[in-house]
Parts: C-alpha cells; structure tokens; sequence
C-alpha cells in the first residue's frame, strides 16, 4: 500500500502558535486553567474555553486559526507554489466559523456562511485540486485525515494539506452546559471526579504526500507516516457511546491492520479520553480488549488534559502529538492526576518525565457526537 | 483499490417538487417555506417531536430510497454499510434559534432533547441508528458542493474497502426568516442507495444507473480577474476523471448550478471552451438541489449528462450521470 | 397552561408529561417509571425537568429529578413545591 508521509505539519492551541511551541508544552505540561469566554451573550453557567490566538482578519474564527496552521506547513514541507496548485484541502470543523453564522449580537450584520474553512485555505494557499470541508463533530479532523490518506492511496493526488481547526461557538457550548457536559474546573480525562469536558480552540494542519512526490521534490525530513485508519459508527445513540464499546474496538482494530501494526507494535495511544464520565470508562475498557495484556504498560497520552477538547480540531492535534512523539523517539509527561485517577478507566498515564518511546507506532483516537468514530494509526518514518 | 464500479439501486427523495424522484420539476421555483412536508404520514405519528426539520427530512428520503433498493440494506452486515451527507444549511435554523435562547433567557432554557442536533453530523447519525449503519458516517459541509462532495467520499471509501453498501445524499433546511438567504433556501433531502455492480446483478436488483464525482477549486480572486493559466486544465482534468476515456468524444450536456459568482461564471465559460454545451440553473441556499438533479436525472433512460456546481468560495464539483439502461449500447460498461 | 397553581391537577400534569415524552396520555399511568417501563433517556428526563419547571414556576434540582421517576412522584413533589412557596416564574 502506498505509504502516506506526514513531511509538514502546523499547529496552534492555547499552547501558542506552531509545532516548536507545542512540543515544548507538552514536554512541560504545565497546568492551563480554562477562561470564561470573552462572549456577552454566553448566558450560561460554565462558559468555559482555552482559547486559542487567532490571527487578525474578518475571517471567521476557525478560518483564521486554519489559515496560521496552514501557513507553517506549507513552509515547513517547502512546498511551492505549483505543488500546492495540485494538493487538494480537506479540513475537518465541528462547527465552522460559527461566529459567522451564529446569530449576531449586532442584528445588522450579515451572516455569510460558516462552512467556508477548506475553501478559505485553498485559497489561500493556491489550490486548483478541491477542497472539502468535513464536519463530523469531534472525529471531523480525525476523518479529514483519513479521507487525505485514501485520496492519497486511491491515486487521485500526491500531495493534501489536511487536518482540523475549531474555535468558540456560543450556541455548542451552551447545549454542553444543557446536557451537563462541561466540568467546572477543568478537562479532566480519566481522572475520578470528572464532569464533563471542557472545550479549547486549536487547529493542526498536515502536508501529506507519497515517498515518491517527497523523493522528487527532495523532502528530508517526514515527522511520521500516516498508516493507516478505522472508520465505525455506533448508530446507537446521537450522545451516548455504546456501552459496549464494539465499534470504537473495531474502529482501532481495523486501523491497526491496515497500518501493519500489531498491539506489540504499538508504543503509545492518544485516546479521545474527553472527561465525560461514560466515555473514559467505555474507551479505557475498549482499549484494555484491543491491547490484552498490552494494555497495563501502553502509554496513553491524554493530550486534551493539556489543552482542552478541540473538537473538530482533536483528531488532528491528538495526530500531530503522534507525530512529533514519533519523530522525537519520546512520550511526554501526562499532566498530573497522581492517586486520583478514575480506577474504572485503568490506563497506563505515565506522569514524571519523559520516557523513550518504544514501539514504532501510535494510535490516535477521534470519537464524536451520532456515534462517529475513526481512528489512526501513525509511523516512525525511520521505521 | 476495488475496481467494481457503484451502481445505484435506490433512490430516495422529499422535496417542496414532490417525493417523487421522477417528477421533480425542479426549473420552476419552489417555497421552502411551504407546509409541503407531512411528518405524520411520512414518519409515524410519534419520535420527532425534538427531531429538527434537516433531520426528518433526511430520515424520510432514506426510508424511500431504502424501499426503492429492495432488499439490499438488509443484505449487508451493519459493519458493512456506509453513510455519506451533505449539508450546509440543515441546522442553520436551529442554531439561530437556539442563538436566540441562549442570549436572552439563557443556556437553561434550552431544550435539552433537542440539544444533541447542535452538531451537523447528528443529521445522518440518527438515520445511521435506525437503520444499523455501523461502517461509517460522514458530514460533509463546504458549501454548495457538499452532496455532490458525499457521492464522491463515499465512493472513495468505498473504493478503499470501507463498505459494502453506501448511501449518499444531502439534506437541507430553511434557513431562518431574517437570513437574506431565505427566500432561496434548499429544503428536502435525496438519497442514493450505491452497491457494486455485482452485488446488484446477484440480487437482480433494477438499476437506475451509476454517476462519477469529481472536485476542484477555482480561487475566487482569480475567477473574474487575472488570467489563471492552469484553471482550465484543473477544469478539464476534472471532466476527465468522471468521463471514461471512450466516451471522452461525446461531449455530455452540463447543468451547472449555482448563484451569479465571478467563480461560476469563470466555470461556465471553461465548460463552453471545452465544448461542453452548458445550462447555467439558479442554485438555492444550501447543497441540495445539484442532488436532486442527479436523483431525477436517474429516473429516466437518456443520454449521460453532467451536473456542476460552484459555491462563490471557490468550491465547485461535478458529477457524469449515466442513466441505466443507456441509449447508445456503445456506452455499455463492458 | 398557567404557571399560578396552588393546587397540582394530576391530569394536567399526565397531559404535560405524555406531551414531553411523546406518548398518549394513558400510557403515562400513575406508578410507570419514566426511564423503565416509557423508554425516556437522560435527555427526555432532563427535557421534563425543564417543561415542569416552565409549567409550575418551580425549581428542581438534580436529586429531584433523580427522585422523579413515576407521574406520582411527579405530582407529589410539584404539590410539595408549590405549597412551600416555591418561585413562581
């Protein structure tokens, strides 16, 4: 199957703007309590949000974080300007600008429309080839990764940008805060006093080209390849995962064989592990059947512990730590959850130091809203 | 890659035209805003009553094109069947109602049974539980193209081994009374029930036909401005994806539809260079109504023909529909 | 449906209760568990949580709604309220 380089990569969160700037966080995984949102009509009782630093500009919010991602990889896989004419865009966004198409505060302004973030990046960057906006809820950049890899391998292009970006929406935070779904103090994945999650803005962008474009063009480096992914669905329930967990298993089941990885393989997992109650415990449970005796010593690495649940943006940046923990050889240090970790979500957290990466792939997790799951498995390029 | 190409098998559609596929008179405009869809006898009397109108409609055009496809659903395993949805419009109502109730009385007094449809994709998440669709679901938004963008993603991933069964459409609804796109709102879905060429032979399944998508991007700063030397090869390559090379000298009729841009009218005028005889149809609010071109161009035996559209942003696609059986037997795909 | 009653009418709140859940209102008998025996999820019993409250000018809290599980329950607990001078909206 034709590999899937990953050779640029950008990023922004509340960690700041581009990859250098994550890696450092998340090596030092300091604690970053969520704001209110700097909102007036968020009428609600937890308008929580890790924002993130958008660019200025009257783009829509998740146009602007996209754009600042984009911009980094494309310069940092050097791709000129006629390459980029040939990389289709597909970009995945729960909500889109949805301080666009949300109801404005001042009556008089238009509501252009919200779904515009992949046409905006071709644009941007000079596309010819397509661009597809996916909205899957927090799976989206997860499946925009996905869809990237299978244009790749289905040999309708060479090269994508790809990847996710989601910013505030008013009207997302507030049915959160409906359900009881957003935790008052902070994104707390599997920790046992968990209550729900916290959202944060962000955004992660890909180059992902064939060893072949790359060798043409000279490429040197590729932080990692994208192997492989699972798609499932529940169809169980529109918020509730199944109990049972069969899909999400099957979801990383088959991304594992697809990728060529076995559970031995594998050296870390970035679960979707958002802090609601049910989900942590149904994923912990579904990893403990994939992994087997594996699982007990299977770093996982809670990313949304740091940064907050990014939403249309998670499956992307969970797959951009992926990357760099792959290109660093390293797993850093989980944010700290010491005796307070849920014993019914029994996964392996290491908190401390860094630790060597063993095991030359990693799996990533995106789970949404309507059942949606997908998967990724990614691999050292070294390997 | 699996080579096998999609047939479709079944079509499903609800629309202010009408629910049947094969009368869509869809040149005449059409109110969204009409009582044109009846929930109690389309759906049951009970269910949706915290269901938005994107998603009844959406449930209700799958439900016909499953009917319409016989028993093909049935003979797929859950984890097998695939679901892929445009939609740019199908909670822009909603949202902006609940907009509305968040910024006055407050989060509280929303209604928690219909808060999960906040999130676009929950559209086609609740069509995927009723009828056990456990292989994947996706929702695509880019504006305009996003329907045609669900047959293409959904073939890819079929083609990628991802399914065996795959439903593709778009849903869309009213926009809200004060958005100056209301007067033009997409309301209604359509579906299309695909399986493999096969599959449809094994069961005896009536065919409607197959179609082909593919995407491109005109930048919109270059559309009506300065000449893009590569524009109209990106255009003409994309033809060439859906047409298959013997049939690269018939030159097919193109319906392009889409709202006066500077990108579509580029697009228009690359269609003609290329030789294509084009209409230019109004598109509505929303990415509906090139799929239901499609659904009705595939009710009635006739020559292969092309539905293009092109959102304002640059996005644009188009889909070679061949309807079954063809007319010239040399377009037979054998 | 006015929101000043001092006195809960069972009926009333039978109608309210089949209308929230989607049901006829004789299936909503006086002892059927909302969750059990009528299907409702946890958004169905937070959606009555917010049509009671609308209703009958009261506020309920989560170990209410927890405690609410039958049209009597319901009903007993609406009179408590509204008897102790609970807000009216």
């Amino acid at each position: 199957m034709t590999p899937v380089l990953i050779t640029g990569a950008g990023a922004v969160s509340c960690l700041g703007v581009g990859v250098p700037a994550m890696w450092k966080a998340l090596c030092a995984a300091p604690e970053i309590r969520p704001r209110p949102a700097a909102d007036p009509g968020a009428r609600m009782r937890l308008p929580l949000i890790h924002p993130a630093p958008a660019e200025p500009g009257t783009d829509g919010r998740a146009t602007r974080l996209a754009l600042t991602a984009a911009r980094e990889a494309i310069v940092d896989a050097g791709l000129t300007s006629s390459e980029c004419a040939r990389a289709p865009v597909v970009l995945g966004t729960g909500g889109g600008n949805a301080d666009h198409w949300e109801r404005p505060l001042a009556a008089a302004r238009p509501a252009p429309p919200g779904f515009t973030v992949a046409a905006a990046l071709a644009t941007a960057i000079g596309s010819g080839a397509g661009a597809t906006c996916v909205s899957n809820a927090c799976a989206a950049g997860g499946f925009a990764l996905a869809i990237a890899a299978d244009l790749i391998r289905t040999g309708e292009a060479e090269v994508v940008v790809a990847g996710g970006a989601e910013a505030y929406s008013r009207v997302a935070l507030a049915c959160f805060n409906r359900m009881g779904a957003v935790d008052a103090r902070a994104c707390r994945p599997f920790h046992r006093d968990r209550a729900g999650t916290v959202f944060g803005e962000g955004a992660a962008v890909f180059v992902l080209e064939t060893a072949d474009h790359a060798r043409r063009r000279g490429v040197r480096h590729a932080y990692a390849r994208l192997a492989g992914s699972g798609w499932s669905c529940d169809a169980h329930h529109l918020t509730a995962p199944e109990p049972a967990g069969s899909q999400i298993r099957r979801a990383m089941t088959d991304a594992l064989d697809e990728a060529g990885a076995t559970t031995g393989t594998v050296g870390c997992v970035v679960p979707h592990g958002t802090g609601t109650r049910l989900n942590d415990v149904v994923e912990s449970q579904a990893l403990g059947a994939v992994f087997g005796d594996h699982a007990a010593h299977l770093p996982v690495y809670s990313l949304k512990a740091l940064i907050g649940h990014t939403a249309g943006a998670a499956g992307a940046l969970g797959a951009l730590a992926a990357a760099l923990m792959l290109d660093h050889g390293t797993v850093p240090p989980n944010a700290p959850l010491g005796p307070e970790q849920d014993p019914h979500c029994p996964v392996n957290l290491p908190q401390g130091p860094s630790q060597p990466l063993t095991g030359r792939h990693i799996l990533v997790n995106a789970f949404a809203f309507g059942g949606n799951n997908v998967s990724l498995v990614l691999e050292g390029s070294a390997a | 890659m699996r080579a096998d190409t999609l047939v479709v098998t079944g079509i499903g559609v609800v629309s202010p035209w009408g629910n049947d596929p094969a009368k869509l008179d869809l040149r005449t405009p059409a109110d969204a805003d009409e009582d044109w869809f009846d929930v109690v006898s389309e759906l049951g009397p009970r269910g949706y009553k915290y269901v938005p109108p994107g998603c009844r409609y959406l449930i209700a055009a799958t439900r016909r094109a499953l009917r319409d496809a016989g028993d093909a659903v049935t003979r797929i395993p859950e984890p097998r069947r695939g679901m892929a949805v445009g939609t740019e419009n199908g909670i822009a109502g909603l949202i902006d109602a609940m907009d509305e109730t968040v910024t006055t009385a407050g989060a509280d007094r929303l209604s928690p049974a219909t808060a999960p449809y906040f999130s676009v994709n929950t559209l086609a998440g609740r069509v995927a539980m009723e009828h056990g669709i456990k292989g994947w679901n996706l929702t695509l938004t880019s504006p305009r193209a996003a329907g045609l963008q669900a047959l293409q993603a959904g073939s890819r991933a079929y083609a990628a081994g991802r399914c065996d069964l795959l439903l593709a459409g778009s849903t869309e609804a009213a926009l809200p009374s004060h958005h100056s796109g209301h007067s033009a709102s997409d309301a209604g879905a359509a579906v299309l029930v695909l399986e493999p060429r096969a599959a449809a032979a094994a069961r005896g399944a009536a065919l409607h036909g197959t179609c082909a998508t593919a995407t491109f991007f005109l930048a919109p700063l270059l559309a009506s401005g300065t000449p893009a030397p590569d524009a109209l090869r990106t255009t003409a390559e994309a033809l060439a994806r859906v047409t298959p090379a013997r049939h690269r000298n018939i030159h097919p009729p193109v319906r392009l539809i889409a709202e006066p841009s500077p990108v579509a009218t580029r697009l228009l005028s690359q269609l003609r260079t290329l030789g294509l005889r084009t209409d230019f149809l109004p598109a509505g609010s929303g990415t509906l109504l090139p799929v239901l071109h499609i659904a009705h161009g595939l009710t009635a035996p006739g020559p292969p023909h092309i539905v293009a559209t092109a959102s304002p942003d640059g996005t644009c696609a188009l889909t070679a529909v061949h309807p079954q059986p063809p007319t010239d037997p040399t377009l037979e795909t054998r | 449906m006015t929101p000043h009653h001092t006195a809960i009418d069972i009926e009333e709140l039978r109608a309210t209760i089949a209308e929230t859940l989607e049901l006829d209102p004789e299936e909503v008998t006086d002892d059927a568990r909302f969750v059990e025996d009528l299907g409702a999820d946890s958004l169905l019993a937070l959606e009555m949580q917010v049509v009671l409250e609308e209703d009958y000018g009261v506020h309920l809290t989560e170990d209410d709604l927890r405690r609410t599980t039958t049209l009597r329950a319901a009903h007993a607990l609406l009179v408590a309220r509204t008897t102790q001078g609970g807000t009216v909206s």
